[in-house]
């Protein structure tokens, strides 16, 4: 992770943390390792902090454009760093896809979603650093991932946004990992605390799903290649 | 930290079975070791291999090279259209989690995909005798175990089986994708998840 930042330029840090309902909740953990991380980096790389509140359990267009706009009015353009949740990760990945692309338009992660509908995306991309330590399973799922999933609160759906970041380094602690046990998940939702996030053995399901899957693309025929973007992986145990 | 493992991965069409293989070992693992076993450290790191490798098997309907569109992976298509607006109480990872035994279900009516998930079902289960109906029994059996919610739990009272397929209809349109053949899997996939 060290090795991916240059230190001279300013960098967007993008973090999440739980909704106010569930603090002091079992997502204590999840908030603890994000404002860790957020004070080690900030020591690290003498980062000044301005503080902008989000609160959807997914990133939205609106979201990542004002987070684009904050990106450009900071300077920091070229260096994107995502912390926690599959939200944070999602988001940090789409505003490193915004910015790859150069457009100055007031709202362009909208017009982005719009135009690959069309097959119109802009392949002339500037080359964005981006760095992603995911604090849960979710989120190391959506940092290994081709797209982000954009909320589009009009229609109602997750609108996948490709990550066109040539490369990124993905930072895995397991000592820091929020993994949530089966029980906790259960007496969450039992309480009918919102946000409860996935067990391990919910994530596991979750990849046997995806496996299955990609088991019926592999005996159709679906040629994977091209779809894919290089990721260095550091985890560390 | 006692090791740092660095290594960068690169999925290609070649390798993707290989990625296939180790995601399907690694949630095999979790799944079947308790979270109290001896080694903690190995049960977290097939945790994490699981998430990493099942994360690059997934597939949004990019657009190629050549200007076609991938089928996008039906998790992501039934997420898209269907988890906002129909399954609020759930996030991403328990809505897929609740889909694992109709993945299973809808895989074995179609005979085409056998091989393949026999070749799956001999890792997970790790019997190189077991056949397709032995993954579908191993998927209801941990699923059962793992007291994950169903996906009947996770809607806002009783949804209508129609209009959920509407839905999915609604947003390959929106979005240009066309799921083709696998519009009926996803359909079987709903109809068993949702016990009806």
């Amino acid at each position: 992770m060290q090795t991916a930042i240059n230190k001279s330029y300013p960098v967007l840090l993008i973090t999440s943390e739980p909704a106010q309902d569930e603090i002091g909740s079992n997502d204590k953990a999840i908030e603890t390792f994000v404002n860790f991380s957020k004070f080690t980096i900030g020591v690290q790389y003498g980062l000044k902090n301005i503080h902008v509140k989000h609160t959807s359990a997914y990133p939205t267009a609106r979201c990542v454009d004002e987070a684009v706009a904050m990106a450009k009015r900071g300077g920091a353009t070229t260096q994107i760093i995502g912390v926690g949740s599959g939200a944070a990760i999602d988001c940090a990945k789409a505003v490193s896809s915004i910015l790859s692309t150069g457009d100055n338009s007031d709202n362009p992660c909208y017009k982005q979603l719009r135009n690959q509908q069309h097959g119109s995306l802009n392949k002339d991309m500037t080359d964005v650093e981006l760095v992603l330590a995911p604090s849960t399973l979710a989120g190391i799922m959506a940092s290994s991932s081709t797209s982000s999933l954009i909320l589009d609160p009009h229609e109602e759906a997750l609108i996948p946004l490709p990550c066109t970041s040539k490369t990124s380094t993905v930072a895995v602690d397991t000592d820091q990992l929020t993994l949530q046990e089966a029980a906790s998940a259960i007496e969450k939702r039992r309480d009918g605390r919102g946000g409860a996030g996935a067990s391990v053995q919910e994530a596991a399901l979750a990849s046997l799903t995806i496996c299955i899957d990609a088991a019926i693309h592999s005996a159709m025929n679906d040629d994977l290649e091209n779809s894919v973007r290089f990721i260095l992986f550091e985890v560390q145990f | 930290m006692q090791k740092s493992d660095i290594y960068s991965s690169y999925l290609s069409g070649h390798d993707a079975d290989i990625i296939l293989d180790v995601t399907a070992n690694s949630l095999a693992h979790v799944l079947q070791t308790s979270n109290n076993c001896d080694d903690r450290i190995l049960w977290k790191s097939h945790a994490v291999n699981a998430a990493i490798h099942s994360g690059q098997l997934l597939r949004y309907g990019e657009i190629t090279d050549s200007q076609g569109v991938y089928t996008r992976s039906m998790p992501v298509a039934l997420s898209s259209a269907l988890l906002p607006k129909y399954f609020p109480h759930g996030n991403l990872l328990t809505f897929w989690a609740a889909l694992s035994c109709g993945m299973c279900k809808a895989a074995l009516n179609n005979k085409r995909i056998t091989p393949a998930l026999t070749r799956l079902s001999h890792i997970i289960t790790g019997n190189s005798n077991a056949s397709c109906d032995d993954l579908y029994e191993w998927t209801e059996r941990k699923f059962l175990e793992s007291n994950a919610p169903t996906l009947a739990a996770l809607t806002e009272g009783t949804p209508d089986i129609k209009d959920i397929l509407n839905e999915l209809d609604a947003n390959q349109s929106f979005f240009g994708i066309d799921d083709g053949p696998l519009a009926f899997c996803m359909e079987d996939i709903l109809h068993h998840s949702l016990n009806k």
